[in-house]
């Protein structure tokens, strides 16, 4: 996996073991290949993260993870 | 499934007393699970869990697909046994029935914990199917 993924799974908020797994998932629903996404492909996968921390995460700190993660699509 | 008991299940569940978080502390404490499950991932598991029952009343599911998608493929790598897996869902399973039994009202008792083991009798099917394919 890329340094990129790494800093995503790290910025997701999830638990260390949850948080490979639901990266994965979330970038694979948005068409992203997990093993080469980009700063692009994150910001494109964005709305599939919003939701799908939901599943794990209260409202808020989907937010601040979403925020985290939104500084990694600036390039 | 009648409107009162949905709307009784609805209001147990909904109730953030942290009750749910209780039960999962207790069956994770007699749990013969290798893998160390931190209080952190506890409480996402637990949250994950409230919506998923919360999405079954109402006949959705797509909290628990994901859950299935990516818990159960993480507790598998990290090298959990299925029978430890199968002994964890069931001790959830019971003390979520008697647990949400006691919190809902006298005449909806009966009907909670039916369909707690309406719900798990699924939920375990899929988990259990999920477990088979990660391995």
């Amino acid at each position: 996996m890329s340094g990129l993924f790494d800093e995503v799974v790290r910025r997701s908020r999830l638990s260390p073991m949850l948080a490979p797994f639901t990266v994965t998932r979330l970038l694979v629903r948005a068409n992203v290949d997990p093993k080469a996404v980009t700063p692009e492909a994150l910001r494109r996968a964005l709305p599939e993260f919003e939701g799908g921390l939901a599943a794990y995460l209260p409202a808020g700190e989907v937010e601040q993870a979403i925020a985290a993660l939104r500084e990694l699509t600036v390039v | 499934m009648d409107a009162a008991l949905q709307a009784e299940i609805r209001r147990a569940l909904e109730t953030e007393d942290g009750w749910l978080l209780d039960l999962a502390r207790r069956a994770m404490a007699e749990s013969a699970l290798v893998t160390e499950t931190s209080d952190d991932q506890l409480v996402q598991l637990v949250h994950a869990l409230r919506l998923i029952l919360l999405e079954a009343l109402e006949g959705r599911d797509d909290t628990r697909r994901l859950v299935i998608e990516t818990a159960v493929p993480a507790y598998v790598e990290a090298g959990e046994t299925t029978a430890n897996l199968a002994g964890a869902t069931v001790r959830f399973a019971v003390l979520l029935a008697g647990d949400l039994g006691e919190r809902v009202a006298a005449e909806h008792r009966l009907g909670a914990v039916g369909w707690v083991a309406s719900f798990y009798g699924t939920y375990a099917c899929e988990t259990f199917e999920a477990v088979e394919a990660a391995r």
